[in-house]
């Protein structure tokens, strides 16, 4: 006679599931088992249910897949006064008639069986008990470190510790990891060379080739997904595979009507990691299936473990109780007992517990049957050790407090006669040039101005790299339209004042590409701005004496014949007083800058003088004023009327500058008084002038020598923050070549120079 | 714990709201949680109640007080209701909030916080879009405004419209607003604007007036008559400005406020009468109302209708702008914690069942720090609470304007309840924390600079702090607790010229802490005295721009400082070196990106503390060779470089990014390269950081990476959100007085004082108050600030202002037995002004201060040489593991497909399953009973099983369906279960159904897996079949 072996419903555990049926296959016996979750829904529904949802109820998926526990639980029988049990009733109602839901039927089954207490729905009655986790009677080890940190260093020699033993590397699991955890775990492993895998899935939203793929199909082009996957699979296999199911679950037509839906299970695919051979693993708890093998559990403590529910499903608490759905306590409680027994029953299980939080940390509450054991935990570097980097590492720290706060560690000592030998702080400092290649640098363009000696002042290596290898960033933008533009109509302005810049300006073809739809606006603004500065201009030089006008006055030469380099410059305008033989240098400059001696002496801010030195060489009359002029319109200082005027020094001789301007009104500072001038530092005498040529040569050869020497060290000028940032670092564009932004660097120890 | 009266009020009282006014160090916190506990211990369920704290530390720490109490008295039932308990910020309560009700609010439902940055690039990428379709509007209005503000660049309407954006969404249901802006801002908001700004300028004569009688009584009949009646007309003049209530009266005394000349000092007479402020500051009166144009004739309703045109253009932007945003931050799944609160206020506003829940089931809302809720907050509250909610705080410790707290919130609930109106006020005096002489010294400051004007309260209105401690308590040994350490910065700049002044008052404050240390100065501990530590001081600064150069002088003293404050994230040399190495992989991807940065990226990669290569070297390559990543290859040290890359680079496009770092990190060896930096703790803490950032960026490939980080480079003054955590080192600390707040210290030291506060509103262009509405210069032969302008500056100025001396109520009440104050010697600083603009200034007027034993030289520092001596010569062996490390093929049962199904297949699978299901439910011992009831296919098919010789052979057959085992395979395990196992006297037959086409090969290889299995564990004879059900063929493959 044939007969069908008993049928057994069996609740459990995945956890149990495989300690059960491990002991099957050592007892080589056969059962008639099912096994099945009683938290996971036991009723099974169609692959398109999402779909049907959504259509139907529109439901967003993420929420469908919420509500689908909940119908094992509603009574068809039942009228529910509760909003929402009615409403998942009626859904409930609607998917048996559509054939989407088969109702769970629990008659097929000859028994019911509760596998080490797992989860058992409420309405399921009769059920027997069975236990296959038996209490070993041990104290579990309990590492107690003082924070995270060490709390990994504890893991990690514990894993040497069983190597050492000669326990197979297959059988240690490091279990309850934190995502911090696990990077910290992976560097000590990494420097250990101990192969370690985490076998916690990683969402497919994480992986770019995912973000093509979406592209395709959120165009609607499935064909091109399915060619694009089909010419990458081979890559990754993990991550096709998993898209290839969820792709073969659904027919076209019914992705292409509900593409959110189909994203949105795409979405939900998680990537296995790559498992190997000889690997400690990172698992979750779950993924326990051997009592015999090694358990390291780390985060043993009532904030990380065991997970905890709140109430914030779409059914509340109160509504679950309705339906005696496992409230978020029940669930809370539930793992509590849950992993109390697996606990009761591993024989190889070492808890950690790292206190890091600001009161106390306390345990996790599982009530076990067995003790433990606790052990202290502190990290000290150890004389034989795995982890050479980290203990480099660790030297350099220790050393660094030493430095910094005089703290002695007891591992000091140790490392420093470690380490001491091969330690050396990397110095950022530039450390030369060889003579040919500098030679080749100088060879290509070798020119002085003064805003190149400024910038070697601020900082020799910024000036290297900005004018000898010509490193900086020099995009076209509409300031220096402005510029070129405004320069252009001033200068012919000069020329003939019915110069017509309207017309140049508008049919100039310079405008940056980019912001090309900004062009007719920002020409009407440039045309008024020019009129307006033209206007002050123009009023100046009726009023001045100053009849002679040399615009863009370019020059370059050498000083001395043996020179190497040439002096540069285009000088905006020069006007010159012929009857007196007195001149002023003007340059125009769009938005406002200053000029002072002070900030000359500094060796800062010498394009003036600079072209005042250039000009004299040529000709022969006396200075009587350095200025610049912005040219900028701004309306928002219109009202003060001192936006425009000219701001530098002047001669400090009252006819002279009646001659300049004779109503005083158009340079900042002058002012004329009974005596002749008021007293300020922004006029100067002759002899300032002349003393001010005279340092501006010094400066040129200075700067000269340095660069010749090719001594471009790293010395930006600390200590006059602005912004937070020292002067030379704050318009530098090269922070990321010399590592040392705002800060002073020490001299370089061997700089090669030839 | 004893309590005293009102402590114990404010634990046990019940039956109405209850505002706790607490000030500094009166353990409101202790209050707070000790009523949570009287509710637990007299059966209120914990998640009952709401605790609502500022800080996520705060909130850890009541939980854990609370489980501690639990456990003590065994209410386990409370314990397990923990796990549900709304102990937390309000941030983290209303995300709670949102996550789960996601549904009604159309969100995802995985929505969470992002990083601001990914906003922030949103954000900038709409308004550089939303601008350029302005301009290609030619909108006249639009057209108009850019040519009149024009400044160069379109920084000030970016500036305008997210500046409005974040103002008007500190307002619930903002969008209304924008929609209805006319209805609110029009003429009539102007009047009383108009009125209301004329009240302030009479305040500030009256105010004027008052200061001008102090300057009256003090110096009549100390002179001659020609000054006594000087200043009897000043009075009069003064005492005629303030006494009319018409405005148009008003302005007019003010346009003609003039006071007759001083009487000229006599010949041989030393002390004169002196110039007094006031003068000065009516003028200053007279220049505001001048230059907005109220003086002369316009009509101040026409300053205000000229900007109408620019503000109706800014209105329609920053509308188009947060609408937009709105738009893009659904689609990207961008929120931030502001969203989050709106999205939760919405959520109550409109779920009613929800909003009743919360009044009806939550016993008490607690809330810690009520002084520095925003309005957002206050409204959300509002919205769950039923005549429940418990607040504690202390408006006088309020400084989080820059987080948008709304100190007025907590003063308005004082002011009604201390009248009895809806709720009990009850006030927490006595301080724990300090030196009662140092109280009565911090009261004498406060009751004169602290009034409801400046401060937010009127210190005198029973502010003041008295010590809760005995009088014998330990602490009393100080009758001196505030010293000044006055300096002359003249005399000393004469000898040191290349010092600042910031340097000297360091200095100064290195040789106090020098000489403490030396003496051993006693420090109590709460129980007894010992020697002073460095870890005992504090030094506290409003603001940290001077922390590098602080901590520079201070350690050429030898003092050990630990510096509160981070630098920029982007700015240390492992993220530059990270961004300029990825940048490298960018340029081998990308020819463009090859031209723009390859020259500077690997000039930066190969000099860095990774490479070291010598710049010399390096500079060959770059001046001499046809310079490109082939020709790396020719230079040794640099063909490390592109190896490694290379190596990496393969990652790229198929990986997560996060991999990549990894890729990097372990290749590049970079935590052992660290080493060779300063701080290499935070240098490591920098880079765990950063990869963390890189894991958690969801959805973004390598160019989105390197977008992002472009971005943090580029945009001034953005930086990645990034905070170390401090572990506790022997040192001086140095801190904001924002970081300072919740914690004491024995000793304060303050420097800086004279430093100006920043005013920062006064600097936009546009402005948004809720009261007045969109702001902005009026035009008229150039800009001028109108007085609607002037009226926001002042209420806001106000605010600011009285920030700054909370501000500094924070910083001294932190100490406990000590401050030191570092003050420049001046004798010009006594007077009452209307706004101080220092600190400095609050002093001396407050204290009345005379400099003495002033500071004229300093001690330099002696550098001195550490030395540490060996102890011990032991060094580390280093080991290393060798483990042969391959991948492990998993053994698989079911054929996984590897290739797409087409729709037919898909309609197969289907119903396959259905089939799979039927024959799982299937009694093989009674067949023929059961097929008639299904369908003929399967019937057919199970006939024809029944039928074949090797149904036919059975003997004693069992039945195991849906068989479940495990396999160990390698010392591995692999699950398997096969469809139908058939277990008889001395064979076992394995069989698997199949649709059709059981010839493909993988299932017999599926057949071998089982076979194998049970080969394991029975020594009976095994066979193996495959079915085809709608083929009707059973096929023997094993």
């Amino acid at each position: 006679m044939s007969k069908s072996d008993k049928k057994t419903l069996v609740f459990t555990e995945s956890f149990a599931k495989a300690i059960l049926l491990n002991k099957q296959y050592h007892k080589k016996v056969l059962s008639n088992n099912k096994y099945i979750n009683g938290l996971l829904p036991l009723t099974k529904v169609k692959n398109n249910y999402p779909f049907f949802i959504y259509n139907q109820y529109s439901i967003e998926p993420d929420l469908s897949k919420k509500i689908l526990p909940y119908f094992d639980y509603i009574d068809l029988h039942l009228d529910y006064e509760d909003e929402k049990l009615s409403y998942i009733k009626k859904i409930k109602k609607d998917l048996i008639h559509y054939k989407l839901l088969d109702e769970f039927d629990i008659t097929q089954y000859d028994s019911v069986v509760q596998l080490d207490g797992a989860y058992i729905p409420k309405f399921i009655h009769t059920y027997e008990s069975s236990i296959n986790i038996s209490t070993i009677k041990k104290d579990i080890p309990l590492y107690r470190t003082k924070n995270k940190e060490e709390q990994v260093y504890s893991v990690f020699e514990k894993v040497v510790e069983l190597l050492n033993q000669g326990v197979d590397i297959a059988h240690i699991k490091i279990v309850n990891t934190q995502t911090d955890d696990d990077f910290q775990l992976k560097k000590l492993f990494n420097d250990a060379q101990i192969p370690l895998v985490s076998l916690k899935k990683e969402s497919i939203k994480s992986f770019p080739i995912y973000k093509e793929i979406k592209k395709y199909i959120k165009s609607g082009s499935l064909e091109d997904a399915r060619t694009f996957i089909d010419e990458n699979k081979d890559h990754y296999s993990q991550i096709f595979g998993e898209i290839i199911n969820v792709f073969n679950k659904y027919s076209d037509a019914l992705i292409k009507a509900n593409l959110n839906v189909f994203m949105s299970e795409l979405d939900q695919i998680t990537v296995k990691p790559i498992r190997k051979k000889n690997a400690i693993e990172i698992i979750s708890i779950d993924q326990i299936k051997d009592l015999s093998h090694y358990y390291l559990m780390m985060n043993y403590i009532d904030e990380y473990f065991p997970k905890k529910d709140i109430d914030n499903d779409y059914l509340t608490n109160k509504q679950k109780e309705l339906i005696d759905f496992p409230t978020s306590e029940d669930m809370n409680q539930y793992r509590l007992n849950l992993y109390a027994h697996l606990f009761d029953g591993l024989e190889n299980l070492y808890l950690f517990y790292p206190e890091f939080l600001i009161d106390h940390t306390r345990l996790s509450y599982l009530s076990l049957n067995r003790d433990y054991q606790v052990i202290d935990y502190n990290y000290k570097v150890k004389d034989q050790s795995y982890i050479k980097t980290d203990d480099f590492l660790r030297y350099a720290i220790k050393k660094n407090l030493y430095d910094q706060f005089h703290e002695i560690s007891e591992d000091l000592d140790i490392l420093r006669n470690t380490f001491e030998e091969g330690f050396s702080k990397y110095n950022p400092q530039f450390t030369g040039i060889k003579k040919d290649d500098l030679d080749e640098l100088l060879q290509r363009k070798y020119t002085l101005t003064g805003a190149k000696i400024e910038t070697l002042k601020l900082c020799p290596f910024q000036y290297f790299l900005q004018y000898l290898l010509n490193m900086g960033d020099y995009a076209d933008n509409h300031y220096v339209y402005f510029g070129n533009k405004i320069h252009k109509a001033l200068e012919e302005l000069i020329k003939d004042p019915n110069y017509d810049y309207k017309k140049m300006i508008l049919q100039s073809h310079d405008f940056p590409m980019e912001i090309m739809y900004k062009k007719s606006l920002f020409d009407q603004i440039l045309i008024e701005n020019i009129e307006h500065v033209y206007a002050i201009i123009n009023d100046f030089y009726m009023n001045s004496q100053y009849k002679e006008v040399i615009t863009e006055k370019k020059l370059s030469f050498k000083i001395k014949p043996t020179d190497r380099f040439l002096i540069n410059g285009i000088i905006d305008k020069v006007m010159i007083d012929s009857e007196n033989h007195y001149y002023v240098i003007i340059d125009y400059k769009f938005s406002k800058k200053t000029f002072s001696v002070e900030e000359f002496n500094k060796e800062l801010k010498l394009q003036l003088p600079f072209y005042m030195y250039m000009f004299e060489k040529h000709f022969q009359v006396k200075p009587s004023g350095l200025f610049f002029r912005k040219t900028g319109y701004d309306r928002e200082k219109e009202n003060t009327g001192m936006d425009n005027l000219l701001n530098g020094v002047f001669l400090n001789d009252r006819e002279q500058m009646e001659r300049l301007d004779p109503s005083g009104k158009h340079i900042t500072g002058l002012r004329y008084t009974k005596d002749g001038l008021y007293k300020s530092n922004r006029a100067l005498t002759e002899e300032d002038f002349k003393s001010m040529s005279k340092t501006l040569e010094s400066y040129i050869y200075k700067a000269a020598k340095k660069i010749e020497t090719g001594d471009f060290e790293i010395k930006p000028i600390i200590g006059e923050e602005k912004n937070n940032h020292s002067i030379s670092c704050l318009y530098c564009d090269f922070a990321h070549i010399c590592y040392s932004k705002d800060k002073y660097v020490k001299a370089g120890d061997h700089r090669e120079i030839y | 714990m004893k309590y005293t009266k009102s402590q114990s009020d404010a634990i046990h009282h019940e039956g109405e709201n209850i505002l706790v006014s607490a000030s500094a160090g009166s353990g409101k916190t202790g209050v707070l949680k000790a009523r949570v506990l009287r509710k637990l211990k007299q059966g209120i369920d914990i998640d009952q109640l709401i605790v609502l704290t500022f800080t996520e530390a705060a909130a850890e720490e009541m939980k854990s007080r609370i489980i501690d109490e639990l456990k003590k008295e065994h209410l386990n039932e409370q314990m397990i209701k923990l796990d549900n308990a709304i102990i937390s910020t309000f941030d983290a309560f209303t995300l709670r909030l949102v996550k789960e009700y996601y549904y009604l609010l159309d969100l995802p439902s995985d929505i969470g916080i992002s990083d601001k940055l990914l906003i922030e690039m949103e954000s900038q990428k709409l308004l550089d879009d939303m601008i350029k379709s302005y301009y290609e509007s030619h909108d006249q209005d639009f057209e108009d405004m850019i040519k009149l503000l024009f400044s160069g660049s379109d920084n000030f309407l970016k500036t305008a419209i997210l500046n409005l954006s974040k103002s008007i969404k500190k307002i619930p249901n903002y969008i209304e607003i924008l929609e209805h802006y006319h209805d609110k801002y029009n003429q009539s908001m102007l009047e009383g604007a108009y009125k209301r700004y004329f009240d302030y300028i009479k305040r500030d004569l009256d105010f004027i007036r008052q200061n001008f009688k102090v300057y009256y009584i003090n110096n009549y009949h100390l002179y001659n008559e020609a000054c006594d009646s000087y200043l009897d007309t000043c009075m009069n003049l003064y005492d005629d400005l303030v006494k009319t209530d018409d405005i148009e009266v008003l302005k007019r005394k003010i346009a003609s406020f003039n006071l007759p000349t001083r009487p000229r000092k006599p010949r041989g007479v030393e002390e004169w009468l002196h110039t007094d402020e006031s003068y000065k500051q009516v003028k200053k009166i007279k220049q505001e109302l001048e230059s907005a144009h109220l003086l002369d004739d316009s009509d101040y309703q026409d300053t205000w209708l000229e900007t109408n045109p620019r503000v109706k253009v800014i209105l329609q932007m920053t509308k188009e702008y947060l609408l937009r945003l709105k738009t893009i931050q659904k689609e990207k799944n961008l929120y931030s914690f502001d969203d989050i609160m709106a999205f939760a206020i919405r959520l109550l506003e409109e779920e009613k069942d929800i909003r009743t829940f919360y009044q009806n089931e939550i016993n008490e809302i607690l809330i810690d720090e009520y002084q520095d809720t925003n309005d957002l907050q206050d409204y959300f509250i509002s919205l769950i609470a039923n005549h429940n909610i418990f607040m504690v705080g202390d408006v006088k410790q309020s400084i989080y304007r820059f987080r948008d707290a709304n100190p007025k919130n907590f003063m308005r609930i004082f002011s009604e309840y201390s009248n009895l109106d809806g709720g009990k006020a009850i006030r927490l005096k006595e301080n724990f924390r300090s030196n009662r002489f140092l109280l009565d010294r911090i009261n004498d400051l406060f009751l004169n600079i602290m009034n409801e004007n400046r401060g937010g309260v009127n210190y005198r209105d029973n502010h003041g702090l008295v010590s809760g401690f005995p009088d014998d308590f330990g602490l009393n040994q100080k009758n001196q607790p505030i010293h000044t350490l006055f300096y002359d910065p003249k005399v000393i700049l004469e000898k040191y010229d290349h010092l600042t002044k910031d340097e000297i008052e360091v200095m100064i404050v290195a040789n106090d802490i020098k000489r403490k240390i030396d003496s051993r100065q006693a420090i109590f501990d709460g129980n007894d005295f010992r020697p002073i530590e460095y870890k005992d001081i504090t030094i506290l600064v409003d603001r940290k721009t001077n922390f590098p150069k602080y901590k520079k002088v201070l350690s050429d003293y030898g003092i050990p400082v630990e510096v509160y404050s981070d630098e920029v994230f982007t700015e240390s040399e492992e993220i530059i070196f990270l961004y300029q190495f990825l940048i490298l992989i960018q340029c081998m991807r990308d020819p463009s990106y090859y031209k723009q940065y390859f020259k500077g990226a690997i000039y930066s990669v190969a000099r860095s503390f990774v490479y070291q290569v010598p710049d010399s070297l390096i500079l060959s390559y770059i001046i001499n060779d046809d310079f490109g990543f082939s020709n790396l290859d020719k230079h040794k040290d640099l063909k490390r470089i592109k190896d490694d890359l290379t190596y990496i680079s393969k990652k790229v496009d198929l990986f997560p990014n996060v991999f990549l770092i990894d890729a990097i990190y372990e290749r590049l060896n970079i935590y052992g390269k660290i080493a060779l930096l300063d701080t290499p703790e935070s240098k490591a803490k920098k880079l765990d950081f950063f990869r963390d950032l890189v894991k958690g960026q969801k959805e973004k490939d390598f160019v989105d990476l390197i977008q992002y980080l472009e971005f943090v480079n580029q945009e001034q003054g953005l930086d990645i959100d990034y905070t170390e955590s401090k572990g506790q080192v022997e040192a001086v600390k140095l801190m904001s007085i924002h970081k300072s707040k919740g914690l004491q210290f024995p000793i304060v030291y303050m420097l800086g004082l004279k430093k100006q506060f920043n005013f920062q509103e006064n600097k936009d262009l546009f402005n948004f108050s809720p009261d007045y509405g969109i702001l902005t210069h009026s035009y008229q032969q150039g800009f001028y600030r109108n007085f609607l302008e002037n009226l926001y500056l002042r209420s806001i100025k106000e605010e600011d202002d009285s920030e700054k001396i909370r501000l500094l109520y924070v910083a001294l009440t932190r100490a406990k037995e000590e401050i030191n104050l570092v003050l420049e010697a001046t004798d010009s600083l006594n007077e009452s002004k209307i706004t101080f603009s220092n600190y400095l200034e609050m002093f001396y007027y407050g204290y009345q201060l005379v400099a003495k034993d002033v500071i004229t030289d300093l001690k330099l520092p002696l550098i001195e040489e550490k030395s540490h001596t060996k102890t011990r010569d032991k060094k580390i062996e280093h080991l290393i593991f060798s483990f042969n490390e391959e991948e492990l093929d998993e053994l698989r049962y079911s054929k996984s497909s590897s290739s797409f199904y087409s729709d037919q297949t898909i309609l197969n699978l289907d119903y396959g399953n259905e089939i799979h299901e039927i024959l799982e439910n299937i009694d093989f011992a009674h067949l023929k009973e059961q097929v008639n009831t299904l369908p003929s296919e399967i019937k057919d098919g199970l006939l024809y099983l029944s039928q074949t010789p090797m149904f036919q052979s059975l003997d004693e057959p069992k039945y195991y369906q849906e068989f479940e085992f495990m396999d160990h395979h390698d010392g591995y395990l692999s699950n398997g279960v096969i469809d139908l196992l058939i277990e008889d006297k001395d064979k076992i037959y394995i069989l698997d159904y199949k649709l059709k086409d059981i010839d493909d090969l993988s299932y017999e290889k599926q057949i071998k897996g089982y076979y194998d299995y049970i080969k394991k564990i029975s020594n009976k004879e095994i066979q193996g079949y495959l079915f085809s059900i709608l083929e009707k063929k059973l096929k023997r493959v094993i």
